[in-house]
């Protein structure tokens, strides 16, 4: 026999237990016993309902202009609002750009700030270390980008930014020869900003398996892609330093490998989706194909698998609007700067009012009675498709084609349904600004309506100036 | 804190209470570390303590660990007390971190007993109202049960299923991302 187990412990005391657990952590426990269920339940200990599990739009960042713009998914829950000015309070004059460097499961990167759009909560970051931990060889320099982990299912309140090398380019005015070297380097450091420390600080990434090339001889390899290619994925982050590799940095146990994209050449788009990181890519400009990482069988096995390859240019719809229009999604438009200031005001109640659905699931079903599901149109051979990022809870791709409309693309059915405009009326209307209309980066954003942002981060940052 | 009454305190601290655990053993202890218990602070100012205060819910074993917690915090409390008036203030900071760290290793060692004893702990701090003890005690159980399974932490607690398959599987359903 068994030994008799304790007794349990009284609802007081194992809500005192519960109540330290994160929300991923809690769920699990709701499946121990009856016991714990209830207590879990009856004093509402899991808010499944304020994590990020719906999609709330599209931040968009468009070349030339430093204002994210807001393509937002209509909800009857509580709206979101892009507009970010309220993180600099009291200079209207004065404003900075106010420019997304990336967004994961709800938070949002601003060059001075971290902000939650749901619960219009931000917190100051202090000025990043102005030099890289690890110097690119002489000759040679490199660009960086931003990463963003924040996983409110183990850890609310806190968040971390990695600032990512790109492959070193070769500097034009020197003659210098470097010295052949691996890239990425056995070793890698990184600077990292915890939200726990409120610091800046470097961290070492030991690298498993083989090196994507070596320097000199990569420098040739990289070609022109989004700004932004790269996502976080249960312990993980997945980043595209450029368009050949993938870097997997394991943010556990301090490792990293290299993964072959897989596809050469064409545009792409890296990022996650319902069952972890995915890759569209375009090929020959409307073939497109939808990649899977597989992850899960073990470290050397890191494969892509094919889900989806299809044509796509024969099911493009004919949207030939002579006037930019607003679909199901409205584009919420961002220019805060001079007498030309310009934003799109939701109602401030509608923002303040936090209404949380309680269902989990939204209603996004694809109908083919809906109006939005298009028909084939007459095409000319010109399809100018931008890949823009995934839904992250269903087997969608958005992307936006030749008339500047977003589309969302169903690859288990293959239908299209258009979702709104692309482009602000002012950032048309004013082509002499900006002549040269593009996306540079997008951001599929998930709400999140839990979490504190360390508000010890503001003052000591206000203290540094 | 209560500069008026520090004649009252020290006739406080000198008296005795006496605790009987459910094996009928005595533990006479300090009136300061009786009173972190909430329960006991409530009896003594209801004047029930004459003649010891039967604590049926606790063993022996597991009284003489509280009484040990209850010592070291009730002293630690004191002893912040009386040092700020004799120190300069960086002086007082200076001990009051030792005080600090002091503590915490005191209740990391404190921690280091088996699962059985730690669920008796935290009976013992519910049912006596300890609430720094709680706090502690839980925390240990919280951090034990991160990242782990149902059946994990069921085993390590001895905890029996008693939700149907059904139920199991709809709890998973509702949470499926806690479960991938």
């Amino acid at each position: 026999m068994d030994p008799a187990p304790p007794p349990p412990l009284p609802d007081d005391a194992l809500a005192s237990v519960l109540r330290g657990l994160a929300p991923r952590d809690l769920a699990v426990s709701r499946c121990v016993c009856k016991a714990w269920r209830r207590v879990v339940d009856d004093r509402r200990l899991l808010r499944a309902d304020l994590l990020p599990r719906s999609l709330g739009g599209i931040f968009l960042n468009l070349h030339d202009l430093w204002f994210t713009q807001f393509l937002a998914r209509p909800t009857t829950g509580a709206a979101v609002s892009g507009r970010l000015d309220y993180t600099v309070p009291g200079e209207p004059d004065r404003l900075p750009i106010l420019y997304v460097s990336d967004h994961c499961n709800g938070l949002l990167v601003l060059d001075h700030c971290v902000v939650n759009p749901a619960t219009r909560q931000w917190a100051l970051l202090p000025p990043r270390p102005d030099d890289l931990p690890q110097h690119p060889p002489p000759g040679m320099d490199v660009c960086t980008d931003e990463y963003l982990v924040f996983d409110p299912t183990l850890s609310p309140d806190d968040f971390e930014l990695f600032i990512l090398p790109s492959v070193p380019y070769k500097l034009k005015q020197s003659d210098e020869e470097c010295e052949e070297s691996e890239w990425p380097p056995s070793t890698l450091i990184l600077s990292v900003f915890s939200s726990k420390t409120g610091l800046w600080e470097e961290r070492e990434f030991g690298r498993e398996g083989a090196a994507a090339g070596t320097l000199p001889g990569m420098v040739g390899s990289v070609r022109s892609f989004l700004d932004h290619q790269g996502c976080y994925w249960r312990g993980a982050l997945y980043v595209c330093c450029s368009d050949c590799f993938v870097m997997r940095i394991s943010l556990s146990n301090s490792t990293y490998r290299v993964i072959r994209l897989p596809t050469e050449g064409g545009e792409f788009y890296l990022g996650k989706s319902i069952k972890g990181v995915y890759c569209a890519s375009l090929f020959q400009k409307s073939q497109l194909q939808i990649w899977f990482l597989n992850d899960e069988c073990g470290h050397d096995q890191t494969e892509w698998v094919l889900k989806h390859d299809r044509d796509i240019f024969p099911i493009l719809p004919n949207l030939n609007y002579d006037e930019q229009c607003d679909g199901p999604w409205i584009l919420q438009e961002f220019y805060y700067w001079g007498p030309e200031q310009h934003y799109d005001e939701i109602s401030e109640l509608e923002v303040n009012e936090v209404i949380v659905e309680d269902k989990m699931e939204e209603k996004f079903e694809w109908d083919s009675d809906n109006d939005n599901v298009l028909e084939p149109g007459s095409r000319s051979n010109d399809s100018c498709i931008i890949l823009l990022g995934f839904h992250p809870y269903k087997k969608v791709v958005f992307l936006s084609d030749k008339f500047d409309r977003v589309l969302a693309y169903n690859w288990s059915i293959s239908k299209l349904q258009d979702l709104g405009k692309l482009f602000p009326k002012f950032y048309i209307e004013h082509d002499y600004q900006f002549f040269h209309r593009l996306v540079r980066a997008s951001f599929p954003y998930t709400p999140c309506w839990l979490g504190e942002l360390p508000e010890k981060l503001n003052s000591e940052a206000r203290l540094q100036d | 804190m209560a500069s008026a009454g520090s004649g009252d305190e020290k006739a406080a601290a000198a008296a005795m209470i006496t605790l009987i655990s459910s094996d009928n053993e005595k533990f006479e202890v300090t009136e300061a570390t009786a009173t972190l218990s909430q329960t006991i602070r409530h009896m003594i100012e209801d004047g029930c303590t004459d003649g010891g205060v039967p604590l049926p819910n606790v063993t022996s074993k597991i009284l003489a660990r509280v009484i040990e917690y209850c010592k070291k915090h009730a002293t630690a409390a004191a002893g912040e007390e009386g040092s700020s008036s004799s120190f300069s203030d960086a002086a007082f900071l200076e001990v009051d971190r030792a005080f600090l760290e002091e503590l915490e290793e005191f209740d990391d060692a404190f921690l280091e007993v088996d699962r059985a004893t730690l669920f008796d702990l935290i009976l013992a701090a519910n049912y006596l109202d300890i609430k720094g003890l709680l706090n502690l005690t839980c925390q240990k159980v919280a951090d034990s049960v991160k990242g782990k399974t149902p059946e994990q932490i069921r085993e390590m607690y001895n905890i029996v299923n008693d939700l149907t398959p059904e139920e199991e599987a709809e709890i998973r359903r509702e949470t499926q991302w806690a479960f991938e």
